[in-house]
């Protein structure tokens, strides 16, 4: 089941619909493209002995889209690697929804301070319109990757606040009736 | 009142002067190399002259990202100076001092990185642009290719030998191997090594002597010194950071700047003598060019290569800098 | 405060982060935070920086190999390769660990850095393993640090870098980590077979030598589709036909059709879940790897190395006392920089007081390697640990202990051998006439 069946509220519902069609959309494409490029490289190079200059720098594009994007993806879905060892010693239910509310508020934090910085980086960016080496294409277009997946991590990353916010809250509600 | 006013702002102006600045400073060579011992003579000797007000960091070996990088973090203000080749990626124009046979002698070379030449005027303006101000230039070697199999008539430039060898990815480099008979291929410095080891090439173009005998130690069988670009550092300090400094500041980089481009112009071609002793020493055959060999190589490619790269870098700008040596 | 002290608050505070399961790219972004603010550290060039770093496409070797991993296990060539793996050891208790192990190797030997192992034999062997009965802690582990061995048979990337900066033959250092990566490799095994008496595992059963025979055969011929990858990738590399980068994507593209068509182990529609499955792995990995590398540029531009290396040495002078106090610095390096970086600050560093001592430089380009080496699996920076936990799909808790068993009793040893046995790097290197 998809998270956003669970999103009552239909604008949000939208956006959070239109924002992972995008990250897919572009993690597909960049996941296929890059290994047919790079085997249609080294076809040139070895069968038709013509291997074809800036294709490395065209890889570049795809490769920062797919890291960013598909960190973005790791977002949604919740998977991003942990190694906690203390949290296996909490085994109250309450200190854990509260830690976890923490934990969420935390991530949301260093997420909105690094997306503030890739956002200067693309504004950066946009204002020097720099071409790449070769096939002159806008550096903007790789480098605007770098906020654009962040934003997105950020607005995953504000969900899960909100959603550890509520398993909280909900958590001390039904113990109070109990 | 307008007396202490007036004192007051003089005492600024004194602590302005006073005030210590630690600098930091990027290159791209190892600890210990020798441009990093210029570099750190460069640094003792600014420091000195501005009467200890001025400090370094050196960050060598690209320890701050690939000159490029560096570059930029230059212009922002994040790093203070560095000493490299000029990338491209702000402006095709700083890839114009790679391009190929731009000179194709020592004397050339002094005349074409000359303090007040059209190419260095060119890129004094360019670097003001983004935010960098020139200091000084730093003259390496001239280039030529490494291979690792065997040559067909090295000394000819109109051989058609079909060797792959390594370009680095600037057109110039790719029309320049086509020009010579190579088949150019664009691979990552990164993987330059290990792809001549196995063999996806046989050879590179676009350094030369020292970085082949560092970087590719023990894979080189021929050496081929065709002069066919000048490898020439520049020395660079963000405006804000350079505008901040007092004069007494300015002058002692200034003068350390001039001094250290004027001891490299001195032992350069020696040291490139140097590296291709070394790399016969480890077994390398380095192919003997006469100067009228080399003259035919420089007019071959730049019949062929200049046309198709001059509009890159602004067609203006591209003659000016190869009518200075005429 | 002085910046080492703030260097040192901040890794406390990013094991910390760790060890309350935050997110890692947030861990790392705490940290990154901290020092920031706390040593005075622009951001502005920040995302610059790790841009540059991302795109190279030596790193880019490894989430190239885990699609191509996904579709080799998805296409049925992983399962065609192991079942005929398992003619040969299936009846050997522990010959499954065993064969991780060489394959890592293996795999390690064509690519020079530390994660194309795990990448490329973690999403086929590690399930294997956990299908025959090894706890998915230990298989995941085994398969993690024996990937490392990227790092010390030959190309390894730290090497041309430590070629380069100290002027010394790269293909003596090469030679130089033979000795110890297969001293590793034979401990690990042992290490497994030891390990595996511990689990129940599940062997096929015992046959005459003429059914194995038979078995053998049929696995032979129904493998051969599946065996054309080792020999293309392998190959391939070894005959110059493509870089390591390039053979993951000739891998990944090369297992489809096998898939679609001759096994007939897929549809068109399951490798669109199979490419999802592997953008998950590649996204959780990749924006670690690039917050992982903003931290440690902090720790490059607070020059931290220098600062450490400068305590440690003004303590004595003892050429014993100064061989462990040098590599317990590089495993210090290790826990908080990348190999390549922690090669680019400490061999130079390192190495006038090396030639002081008397070791010659190319028995100290194995010192340096399997230290740092090491590096990519301690924890904190242990980004080749935190892709073997993804790609074994195991948890910190259950890889920490079987992987710090097998650093401790099979890599630790091999470090110490390394430092104060010259010969076994040495050896090699003066079999070919460099020293
Ligand atoms: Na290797
Ligand atoms: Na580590």
């Amino acid at each position: 089941m998809e998270y956003y069946e669970g999103i009552k509220t239909p604008a949000l519902r939208m956006i959070y619909r239109a924002i992972i069609s995008v990250q897919r959309f572009v993690c597909y494409i960049c996941a296929i493209a890059l290994p047919l490029i790079i085997t249609y490289q080294v076809v040139l190079r070895y069968v038709l002995k013509a291997p074809l200059m800036g294709i490395e720098e065209l890889l570049t594009f795809f490769i920062i889209w797919l890291y960013m994007m598909s960190g973005s993806v790791a977002s949604e879905r919740r998977c991003h690697i942990e190694c906690g060892i203390l949290t296996l010693y909490i085994k109250n239910e309450k200190t854990i929804k509260i830690f976890k509310c923490f934990k969420s508020i935390f991530s949301f934090i260093i997420c909105a301070w690094l997306t503030r910085w890739a956002f200067w980086y693309f504004q950066y960016s946009l204002g020097l319109w720099k071409t790449s080496g070769i096939l002159k294409i806008p550096m903007f277009f790789g480098e605007s990757s770098m906020f654009l997946g962040l934003a997105f991590m950020l607005f995953f990353a504000a969900l899960e606040v909100i959603d550890s916010i509520r398993e909280l809250i909900a958590f001390l509600k039904e113990g109070k009736r109990v | 009142g307008c007396g202490s006013g007036a004192d007051s702002s003089n005492q600024a102006q004194e602590q302005k002067e006073e005030q210590t600045v630690t600098l930091s400073l990027a290159h791209i060579r190892p600890v210990g190399s020798t441009a990093d011992l210029a570099i750190q003579a460069f640094a003792e000797e600014a420091t000195e002259l501005s009467g200890g007000t001025l400090q370094f960091e050196v960050y060598p070996a690209s320890q701050l990202g690939d000159y490029t990088t560096v570059q930029e973090r230059v212009g922002i203000g994040d790093v203070d100076m560095q000493i490299a080749s000029l990338g491209s990626n702000l402006d095709k124009v700083f890839a114009m001092s790679n391009a190929a046979y731009l000179c194709s002698t020592w004397d050339e070379a002094k005349v074409m990185f000359a303090g007040n030449s059209p190419l260095i005027e060119i890129y004094k303006e360019k670097m003001a642009k983004y935010n960098m101000t020139y200091l000084a230039s730093y003259p390496l070697y001239f280039g030529g290719i490494a291979l690792n199999t065997d040559p067909v008539d090295p000394t000819n430039p109109n051989a058609r030998s079909g060797i792959k060898i390594r370009v680095p990815a600037m057109s110039t480099f790719e029309k320049t191997a086509t020009t010579l008979g190579y088949l150019a291929t664009p691979l990552a410095s990164s993987e330059m090594f290990t792809s001549i080891q196995t063999g996806v090439v046989n050879g590179a173009i676009g350094a030369g002597a020292e970085m082949y005998y560092g970087n590719l130690s023990g894979l080189v069988k021929y050496y081929l010194p065709i002069n066919d670009h000048f490898e020439q550092w520049y020395m660079y300090i963000n405006t804000d950071k350079w505008n901040s400094l007092s004069d007494n500041q300015r002058n002692a980089l200034q003068t350390a700047a001039d001094n250290m481009q004027k001891a490299r112009w001195d032992v350069a071609e020696g040291e490139t003598d140097e590296y291709e002793q070394k790399l016969r020493d480890s077994g390398t055959i380095v192919v003997d060019y006469t100067d009228e060999q080399l003259g035919e190589f420089a007019k071959v490619v730049r019949e062929a290569v200049w046309p198709a790269i001059a509009e890159e870098y602004g067609t203006e700008n591209f003659e000016a800098v190869t009518n200075s040596i005429k | 405060m002085s910046t080492l002290a703030i260097v040192g608050i901040d890794v406390i505070l990013l094991i910390l982060l760790l060890m309350l399961s935050v997110p890692l790219p947030y861990c790392f972004g705490g940290a990154l935070l901290f020092i920031s603010i706390a040593a005075n550290v622009s951001m502005k060039s920040m995302m610059l920086w790790a841009y540059s770093q991302s795109i190279g496409t030596v790193l880019l070797a490894s989430p190239l190999f885990i699609l191509a991993g996904t579709y080799m296990g998805g296409s049925g060539v992983a399962k065609k390769l192991l079942d005929l793996c398992d003619a040969f050891v299936g009846r050997i208790k522990g010959g499954l660990g065993v064969v991780s192990v060489i394959t890592c190797a293996i795999i390690g030997a064509i690519s020079g850095s530390g994660f194309t192992g795990v990448a490329a034999t973690g999403p086929i062997m590690i399930p294997r393993m956990v299908e025959q009965g090894y706890s998915r802690g230990f298989a995941t582990a085994l398969v993690t640090v024996s990937s490392v061995l990227g790092l010390l048979i030959p190309p390894s990337a730290i090497m041309i870098i430590y070629g380069w900066i100290t002027e010394t033959s790269i293909l003596a250092c090469f030679l130089a980590t033979v000795g110890p990566g297969i001293l590793v490799m034979i401990l690990f095994c042992v290490i497994n077979l030891v390990e595996c008496r511990k689990f129940d595992l599940k062997l096929m059963p015992p046959m005459s030598l003429k059914e194995k025979a038979e078995i053998t055969g049929k696995r032979t011929v129904s493998a051969i589709p599946a065996l054309m990858m080792p020999v293309i990738i392998l190959g391939g590399i070894y005959c110059g036909v493509f870089t390591p980068t390039e053979a993951a994507a000739v891998a990944a593209i090369y297992s489809i059709p096998v898939g679609l068509f001759i096994y007939r182990a897929m549809k068109l529609r399951d490798i669109k879940q199979m490419t999802f499955d592997s953008i998950c792995s590649i996204g959780s990995i990749m924006v670690m790897i690039v917050f992982c590398l903003m931290l440690s540029q902090t720790f490059v531009m607070l020059q931290v190395p220098q600062a450490l290396i400068q305590i440690i040495f003004n303590l004595t002078t003892n050429r014993v006392i100064i061989l462990i106090l040098m590599n317990l610095f590089l495993f210090l390096v290790g826990m908080i920089v990348n190999d390549s970086t922690g090669m680019l600050l400490c061999a130079p560093l390192l190495l006038p007081l090396v030639r002081e001592l008397g070791i010659s430089p190319i028995h100290f380009s194995a010192i340096m390697g399997v230290n740092l080496a090491m590096g990519g699996v301690t924890p904190p920076y242990a980004s080749i640990l935190y892709l073997g936990m993804r790609i074994g799909k195991c948890e910190f808790q259950d890889i920490l202990k079987p992987a710090m068993k097998l650093l401790i009793f099979g890599y630790v040893p091999v470090v110490f051998l390394t430092s104060f046995w010259p010969e076994l790097s040495m050896f090699l290197p003066k079999l070919f006439g460099f020293a």
